[in-house]
């Protein structure tokens, strides 16, 4: 178990195709990522998404199965590096469920990061992730 | 977010200081205690110990003749927070990303052929 990974899942009223060609084709990719992707889907394979607010974050695919698993490796700054210190790794799995697809993504490889992960993400999101709300829970009780 | 988290986030990746945080979250305690109750030596819960203090997650306070360990939620909080914050970004892509799929008529998806064995670069 790794608690600092972040995990989210969706089902989507779609085949597993469908889901598939939204995650490694770039047309598609900057319909929901980024605004800009540089994406295809072979193991091995560079590429970037850019977002115009933050700018060019460099990937690299480490992982393929279409249509049911992809993983990436993606810097964890604009113009950043490829190595563990420096990016973290996005593991999609899609499985086919009646009436259309479960995603779910994982996010891995911040613990190992060398700097601050520069969140230009806002901080007013909800929901602890669950693992770290139980742990709040019982520090809240705790005089700091 | 002001401080750099990493160091945070490399304490935390480990089950053992993580049972320690839980055990320190009831309630303040000393290393013997630690020992006591989590199936490791006090040797290394005191190594574990001063790794959680060096990022600030821990700090000790003086009871007595004991030493006693103390979590610090805020830092903590600081934590959950940042990777809650990466958490909403997660839920928001894949709301948008539910909704291209659905709306897209099934004809206007263009076919992608799974990467034959092994896979050819596309040109």
């Amino acid at each position: 178990m790794d608690p600092l990974s972040i995990t989210r899942t969706i089902e989507i009223a779609a085949p597993r195709e469908r889901v598939w060609a939204a995650l490694t084709t770039p047309e598609l990719l900057t319909q929901w990522l980024g605004q800009e992707a540089v994406f295809e889907p072979t193991v091995g394979a560079h590429g970037s998404y850019r977002w115009t607010d933050w700018g060019y974050f460099p990937l690299v695919v480490e992982a393929v199965d279409a249509p049911s698993a992809l993983s990436v490796r993606w810097a964890a700054r604009p113009d950043g590096e490829l190595s563990d210190a420096s990016s973290t790794v996005v593991h999609y799995t899609l499985e086919s469920i009646p009436g259309g697809t479960r995603l779910t993504v994982v996010e891995t490889g911040f613990d190992s990061l060398d700097g601050d992960r520069q969140t230009a993400f806002d901080n007013n999101s909800q929901g602890w992730d669950e693992e770290l709300g139980e742990l709040k829970a019982f520090l809240e009780g705790t005089p700091a | 977010v002001s401080t750099a988290l990493a160091p945070i986030f490399s304490a935390l990746a480990d089950e053992t200081r993580w049972s320690i945080l839980r055990e320190l979250g009831r309630a303040d305690a000393s290393a013997s205690a630690l020992a006591a109750r989590l199936p490791v030596t006090r040797q290394a819960i005191a190594k574990h110990l001063a790794v959680l203090a060096e990022v600030g997650l821990v700090e000790s306070v003086r009871v007595g003749r004991e030493l006693r360990y103390r979590a610090i939620g805020a830092k903590l909080d600081e934590t959950a927070r940042a990777l809650d914050a990466i958490g909403a970004e997660w839920d928001r892509r894949l709301l948008a990303l539910k909704d291209l799929v659905e709306r897209m008529p099934q004809e206007s998806v263009t076919p992608i052929a799974p990467p034959a064995q092994p896979a050819a670069p596309l040109p």
